[in-house]
């Protein structure tokens, strides 16, 4: 069944992982993001979808149903949908598995973890390069399965 | 990736299983299983037991017919559309080699081939002549030569004359000039020239004639099959694939594959010196002081921006700094579009000091652009390092799997001959971190090997990658002994892979290596070609300026703008009158002083928005009181508002007899400098600041090019935003809009403007002018800025919002 308490505790412990004490200082200068890292596979056009701050909830819900729906069956057979949320968006990630879970009662597993990112700090003097630094951002993973949830 | 639904006859089915279901009926015989011939009683009845059989047979004979037609389906047509060819039908040629037989099976039953009929007389007299000036360019490709004489390819010498002068110089080859002498037999030689302008090569000799004034690009007859070309800038350039890719350009690049480029025709020049105080003032004046620092002159420092010519814009280019092994030489090779060339290349011949050296390596560099998800794992397929334990060979390994990395990254390395390569993908390694290696990367700068860069930017470089180049011929040839034997020393070419900020990889690679790499590309799944158009239409979808297109404030950009609109007049012309709109009665608004479509209504008229902002500031009334006045000097006194509409008239008559006594046109605009004050031009020659924007519709409507911006009039803004959002009482919207505003509120023009399948809507970008700009941005901040849009032609405009963009 739902595990909505468990789910609670997940944001709480990802909240607390944000809110990390030994954050490092940035550096100066013009911050430019960069996506972690990620290889091209075709089957991930079919069966992952990744959740930006700017992907509105609604369009989440309908892209992910519409992936569902036509899950490839010939091999290599697919099960189960990958939706990925990172930083800012886990929220929004876990209010749309709990969507699958309650609304629909779908089968989710849900997985954190952390990912690496690079930032790019452009400090402007054009005597010296750009600075590249590694930073762990928390993410969750959520598979959503097509058979219901016994 | 998504299964198409048949529609039609398969009523909802997709179309694999409507196929399916199509070959099972046609095979299926109907039979009478219950006979009723026979009854209870054991009797036949012999009329039912003939009828039986008569239905029987008839099915029988009606399967076979429709087991014969049901599968009718011809060879060319089970090929991917990418690989269709025009008149497969007919010439099995058009046909890949692996699905010939089959189409010739199938020929051989048609009535209606066509046969190729012998050639007679004078068809025939000319086969043959051609014939022999072809041995003698084999001959001399045996030789190892290749013949450089510019009267060969030149118009006046006919077929016959040209084959007795090759012939001629052939056989006194040894002391002739007219030759140069190449290091393998297929003709590949570089071609390159110091403090001086190359002169390009007269190709191959079948066609030399053919690319006297408009060089081919060495995928050039490959491209002539799939693309439409266009003779621009000294180039036969590809314009746009054959086969429709609007939204096949647009899915390749964002999501599933990648597209490809041949843009050899993107010009490299190279400067070098041994002091790099002179390339650093070269770099410095080339932009305008923007590229200035140790960012720039670093190995592998990467400029991508404008380019500046006596401190005016002319247009974009990039550059990259090198030092040579010894680091004594220091060279920076600067790309840039073939329109403004030249022009910059004699400029900085002649402020170059002495210690400069500037090489034109127009004809000896070529490159070729892959941008998409796969655009760097198809790299890292196709061009495998030759030395695999060289350090810059294995960063490039375990970074080739990524779908993207930072701008400005750059790898250099010696490629092996791809026709000859193992070309399997390259795998993520588990045990590499990506990110650290960036980073390692990033302070080690272990992805550049100057020595190899240095084989790319010398003469001598390149012509040792050409050394022993083999020919198709000789590839199938070592392909059979390295199956069965070990594998023998491959030729390899030095390449530099770089990115610049529009998310497209740029390779750079000597010119006659191009072909070899663009045919092994070509053979990745998912990887389709472009042209120029889908260069433009990716940076458009980015909101990003084209160049030449969006820059009509440089001598390129407006020469394009002029040129457009000549076509599109040319063409309009030939319309019949009925079909054709008639801008002179077009009544946009009842109360405007402007009868007609505004200024020229095939281009973004530039000359029209600057002599209405110049007229418009010497108004003094709003009231018409009298007819036209002119002052003592028989200049028109422009006082009144209906003056300003007939001086445009006047001036622009004056522009077109100039124009028609060949005298150079002024551009009527300039880019707009924050640093200045903008504002309304002081005399008709002034040329008018304009500022590029972006724009996105609101609600309904379309953009094309050339559209007409305008500022709306404060107490009308509510009732043009209110009228994206009315509804009838039916709930659905109410589309019902504001009038245009009048003329006077002109403020620019679209440059490009369509549908953008990114944003899902339609957007464009343009210019208006700078003092409207300012005046709107100077005021209260974060509100969004409102314009109207209307389309050449028509009568009704668009709200849409605008922003301004980085240039």
């Amino acid at each position: 069944m739902i595990d909505i308490k468990r789910l609670q505790n997940i944001q709480i412990k990802l909240h607390k992982m944000i809110d990390n004490p030994t954050k490092q200082p940035r550096f100066e200068g013009k911050h430019i993001r960069h996506a972690p890292s990620k290889q091209f596979k075709y089957s991930d056009l079919e069966t992952s979808v990744h959740i930006k701050s700017s992907t509105p909830y609604i369009s989440a819900i309908k892209r992910i149903n519409k992936l569902l729906n036509k899950l490839p069956k010939s091999q290599p057979k697919f099960k189960e949908i990958t939706v990925l949320g990172m930083g800012a968006t886990i929220e929004k990630t876990l209010s749309i598995g709990v969507y699958f879970q309650k609304d629909q009662g779908l089968k989710v597993d849900i997985l954190t973890k952390s990912v690496d990112v690079l930032d790019e700090f452009d400090d402007e003097d054009l005597d010296h390069d750009t600075i590249y630094k590694k930073r762990k951002v928390t993410a969750v993973e959520l598979r959503i399965h097509k058979e219901e949830e016994e | 990736m998504s299964r198409q639904l048949g529609k039609g006859a398969g009523g909802g089915v997709d179309s694999k299983t409507y196929r399916k279901l199509k070959k099972k009926q046609s095979r299926q015989i109907r039979t009478e299983i219950n006979d009723p011939a026979l009854n209870k009683d054991g009797v036949l009845n012999v009329n039912d037991f003939l009828k039986s059989r008569r239905y029987e047979i008839n099915e029988l004979e009606k399967a076979q017919l429709n087991s014969k037609f049901s599968s009718s389906s011809r060879t060319f047509q089970s090929l991917p559309r990418k690989l269709r060819r025009r008149t497969a039908s007919h010439n099995v040629k058009r046909i890949p080699k692996r699905m010939r037989n089959r189409a010739i099976r199938e020929m051989a039953n048609e009535t209606s081939g066509i046969k190729k009929k012998p050639l007679k007389g004078k068809q025939l007299y000319r086969a043959r002549t051609l014939r022999n000036l072809l041995k003698l360019a084999a001959r001399a490709n045996l030789m190892r030569l290749v013949p450089v004489d510019k009267r060969l390819s030149a118009g006046r010498l006919r077929i016959r004359q040209r084959i007795k002068t090759l012939n001629e110089q052939l056989q006194n080859s040894k002391d002739s000039e007219k030759f140069i002498k190449i290091n393998n037999n297929i003709g590949s030689y570089d071609v390159s020239a110091l403090n001086q302008l190359a002169s390009p090569p007269i190709g191959k000799i079948k066609y030399m004639k053919r690319q006297r004034k408009f060089t081919w690009l060495s995928t050039h007859v490959w491209h002539s099959k799939r693309s439409h070309l266009v003779k621009r800038w000294g180039f036969q350039i590809p314009l746009k694939p054959t086969q429709k890719s609007f939204r096949l350009s647009h899915r390749n690049f964002n999501l599933t594959g990648a597209i490809i480029w041949d843009k050899s025709y993107i010009n490299t020049m190279i400067i070098q010196s041994d002091n790099i105080q002179s390339i650093a003032d070269t770099l410095s004046s080339l932009t305008n002081g923007k590229a200035i620092g140790k960012r720039y002159l670093q190995n592998g420092g990467i400029y991508d921006g404008l380019i500046y010519k006596n401190d005016e814009i002319i247009g974009t280019g990039t550059t990259i700094f090198f030092k040579s092994s010894d680091e004594e030489t220091k060279r920076l090779i600067v790309r840039l579009h073939p329109a403004i060339y030249q022009s910059v290349f004699d400029h900085l011949l002649s402020i170059k000091t002495e210690d400069v050296e500037i090489i034109d390596t127009r004809y000896a560099i070529g490159s070729i652009d892959v941008g998409g998800p796969i655009a760097l794992s198809t790299l890292g397929t196709i061009l495998k390092p030759a030395n695999k334990s060289s350090e810059e060979s294995k960063l490039f390994g375990k970074l080739c799997t990524e779908n993207t990395l930072p701008d400005n990254t750059v790898f250099t390395y010696q490629a092996i001959d791809p026709r000859l390569a193992n070309r399997n993908k390259p795998r993520p390694n588990k045990s590499t971190n990506i990110i650290d290696t960036l980073i390692d990367m990033k302070v080690t700068k272990a992805n550049i090997n100057t020595k190899i860069v240095d084989n790319l930017l010398t003469s001598q470089g390149r012509t040792n990658s050409y050394e022993n180049q083999l020919s198709l011929k000789q590839i199938a040839a070592q392909k059979n002994i390295q199956s069965s034997n070990e594998s023998k020393d491959v030729t390899s070419f030095p390449v530099i892979i770089y990115k610049t900020n529009n998310n497209i990889w740029t390779v750079l690679l000597p010119w006659y290596w191009v072909l070899p790499v663009w045919h092994a590309m070509n053979h990745i799944a998912h990887m389709n070609h472009g042209g120029i158009l889908q260069s433009h239409q990716l940076n458009f979808e980015q909101n990003k300026l084209f160049f030449p297109d969006d820059y009509p404030f440089t001598s390129a950009g407006f020469v394009d703008h002029l040129i457009a609109a000549k076509e599109k007049e040319e063409k309009w012309e030939k319309k019949p009158i009925a079909k054709k709109i008639n801008y002179d009665k077009l009544k946009i608004r009842n109360d405007d002083y402007e009868k007609g479509e505004i200024g020229n209504p095939f281009t973004a008229d530039w000359r029209y928005l600057q002599l209405l902002k110049f007229g418009l500031n010497q108004v003094k009334s709003d009231k018409n009181t009298r007819t036209s006045a002119w002052t003592e000097k028989f200049t028109r006194k422009i006082e009144e508002p209906h003056d300003v509409y007939n001086f445009i008239k006047d001036v622009k008559n004056t522009d077109k007899e100039s124009d028609s006594r060949g005298e150079k046109l002024t551009i009527p605009v300039q880019l707009y400098d924050p640093k200045k004050v903008p504002g309304p031009p002081s005399s008709p020659d002034d040329p008018l600041s304009i500022s590029p924007i972006k724009i996105e519709l609101v609600s309904r409507g379309f953009t094309s090019d050339n559209a007409r911006i305008y500022s709306i009039p404060e107490p009308e803004l509510n009732k043009w935003i209110k009228s994206t959002n009315t509804k009838r009482p039916t709930g659905k919207k109410q589309h019902e809009y504001p009038e245009v505003p009048t003329s006077k509120n002109l403020i620019g023009f679209i440059t490009s403007g369509s549908y953008n399948l990114s944003r899902g809507l339609n957007t464009g970008v343009g210019y208006i002018d700078a003092t409207y700009l300012k005046k709107v941005t100077s005021g209260q901040k974060q509100q969004k800025k409102y314009c109207v849009i209307r389309n050449v032609g028509t009568d009704f405009g668009r709200l849409a919002s605008w922003e301004s963009i980085d240039i």
